[in-house]
């Protein structure tokens, strides 16, 4: 597994794809200038404008990387030669998702670097009413990343099932778009207006929610903008769930990846 | 067969978290804001071909923000909703789709009442009109505004005046001049409340909306008996209490919320709103 893992961290380095997203991140250094646009609250605008180009990016990387680590090996035939090694479908699996979550962490860890740093010098030039909290400056980045950890495994489990490029990409952006919904329709039929859908609307719309990853439970962007303040144990039950489905997901995958026919 | 087994572990370790994390995070604290809401410009070009669909989305934010905030905080009127945030996302929608009816009444619900800001409700209503140019409730709507919250009373007719050429019917062209005295503004606003929570579809509004007329339609039978007590003495009763001593009054009406009735100067009835907002207090004869 490991030499599959540094196989793909180093596959990734030769793609020069951070050299690519630092690259177009340099937008960030328009933050300060956009951010004074705002009448009232400029630093918050920092806030939500450099959260927003870091998980846009990280988005970017996992449709397009992560999304078809499994379909380019295939495509490329050099998972047939991988497999004739001695090693696991399930190592092989392992290590092309870890060496891509290590390269999404060191994404986020530089990125997340420069958007604070930004958001540092506006927040001094500009201070707000309320003081940034950098603790959920941080969770939300952290979360952040964890949420496109899991969408990668829904991705993998796309690549397990399917040759084609089509079901990977399409499918990890429809994943990341209703795990986003998933949540607001949950809340209208549980919070006031429940009353007016059908019963068997109802009880549709919340099995969807149970079984499409919540992406919302990862969403602390608006507490970062505003500096208020994390709930620790709202964070413990938001990792807990992220190990058990992104779990669920990646044994998903090795069983279907264990039975697909390689010829 | 181990993976199967992990997955089969995974799977109940799955169902056991998921309550206690829905439950946490219904709990966040995040609905304090409404939330920020691009440049409307800036929305209106990247939701190119989607643009109802995106303002759609965002009414949808604001009514599930305001429904989820009065039913946690299990007060009618709460003080801590970010009515701004609420006013952003109802104004970038009708920039994006104007003529998005649930923005124009949302605003309407919210932007007067408990605003206070009949001004840009009537803003955003006059926006409305240019669009939806067959419907009589926006002028309507604009013209109560203008009468019982404004007082200005000639924009309020030229209102009604419009909402009567939409619907061709006398009473709408007759509205300004039959209930702008003072003594009718509490049955003008009680009739308009009435067809407000009549149409209202969501429940947090419709509440709001009951709360309001509840209250009204007590302040109304204070203001019968100061004009029955008037008719009768040649003088304004001091206070409440004097129209029940002198038998106007049965019984002083209860404020809904827990509040108090008293009268200024001129008799007019003042509704005192409580310290601290809480449920509707029922009464004998509410609907």
């Amino acid at each position: 597994m490991w030499s599959i893992y540094s196989v793909t961290l180093r596959g990734i380095w030769r793609d020069k794809v951070l050299q690519g997203m630092l690259l177009v991140a340099l937008g960030m250094l328009l933050v300060p200038v956009i951010s004074p646009m705002s009448m009232r609250q400029v630093t918050q605008l920092s806030v939500t404008l450099s959260l927003s180009l870091v998980g846009f990016l990280q988005f970017l990387v996992t449709v397009f990387i992560g999304g078809t680590l499994l379909w380019r090996d295939i495509d490329r035939r050099y998972l047939y030669a991988v497999l004739g090694l001695p090693v696991s479908r399930a190592s092989y699996l392992f290590g092309r998702y870890f060496g891509f979550i290590t390269f999404l962490t060191i994404l986020t860890l530089v990125l997340g670097g420069l958007a604070v740093g930004m958001i540092v010098v506006v927040g001094t030039i500009y201070p707000p009413a309320k003081a940034l909290n950098l603790v959920t400056l941080l969770t939300a980045l952290g979360l952040g990343a964890l949420k496109f950890m899991l969408l990668t495994a829904f991705s993998m489990l796309l690549c397990s099932v399917s040759t084609s490029f089509f079901l990977p990409i399409f499918g990890t952006f429809a994943c990341y778009f209703m795990g986003h919904a998933s949540q607001q329709v949950y809340d209208y039929l549980t919070l006031g207006s429940g009353a007016l859908v059908p019963p068997a609307v109802q009880w549709a719309a919340k099995l969807f929610y149970y079984a499409v990853p919540n992406f919302s439970a990862f969403d602390y962007t608006i507490a970062a903008t505003y500096g208020l303040p994390v709930n620790p144990a709202e964070i413990g039950w938001v990792l807990l769930y992220f190990l058990i489905y992104t779990g669920i997901l990646l044994i998903l995958s090795v069983l279907c990846f264990n039975r697909r026919e390689m010829q | 067969m181990r993976w199967w087994g992990a997955l089969v572990v995974l799977l109940i370790c799955y169902v056991l978290v998921l309550n206690p994390l829905v439950r946490s995070i219904q709990a966040r604290p995040l609905d304090q804001k409404a939330g920020v809401v691009p440049n409307s410009g800036i929305l209106k070009a990247l939701s190119a071909d989607h643009q109802g669909t995106v303002a759609a989305g965002l009414v949808l934010k604001a009514l599930v923000y305001f429904g989820g905030h009065s039913q946690r905080s299990k007060r009618v009127l709460n003080p801590d909703t970010d009515y701004e945030g609420i006013q952003r996302l109802v104004e970038t929608t009708v920039q994006l789709d104007p003529y998005n009816m649930d923005a124009y009444y949302f605003a309407q619900a919210l932007l007067t009442w408990d605003m206070k800001k009949p001004e840009e409700a009537n803003r955003i209503l006059d926006h409305g009109m240019k669009y939806r140019t067959w419907d009589w409730y926006l002028p309507f709507f604009a013209g109560f505004n203008a009468a019982y919250f404004m007082k200005d009373y000639d924009a309020a007719a030229g209102y009604f005046q419009k909402a009567g050429e939409m619907t061709g019917s006398p009473r709408h062209i007759g509205l300004a001049g039959q209930y702008l005295h003072e003594s009718g503004r509490t049955s003008l606003a009680v009739g308009y409340l009435k067809l407000m929570e009549m149409k209202a579809r969501n429940p947090a509004i419709k509440k709001n909306l009951k709360v309001r007329r509840i209250l009204l339609e007590r302040v109304l039978v204070i203001e019968k008996a100061v004009q029955q007590y008037q008719e009768d003495e040649g003088a304004l009763p001091q206070t409440v209490e004097d129209l029940q001593r002198e038998g106007y009054l049965a019984r002083i009406p209860r404020h809904p919320l827990g509040g108090g009735f008293r009268l200024d100067k001129s008799g007019n009835v003042e509704a005192l709103m409580p310290h601290r907002l809480k449920e509707i207090q029922p009464e004998k004869g509410d609907r």
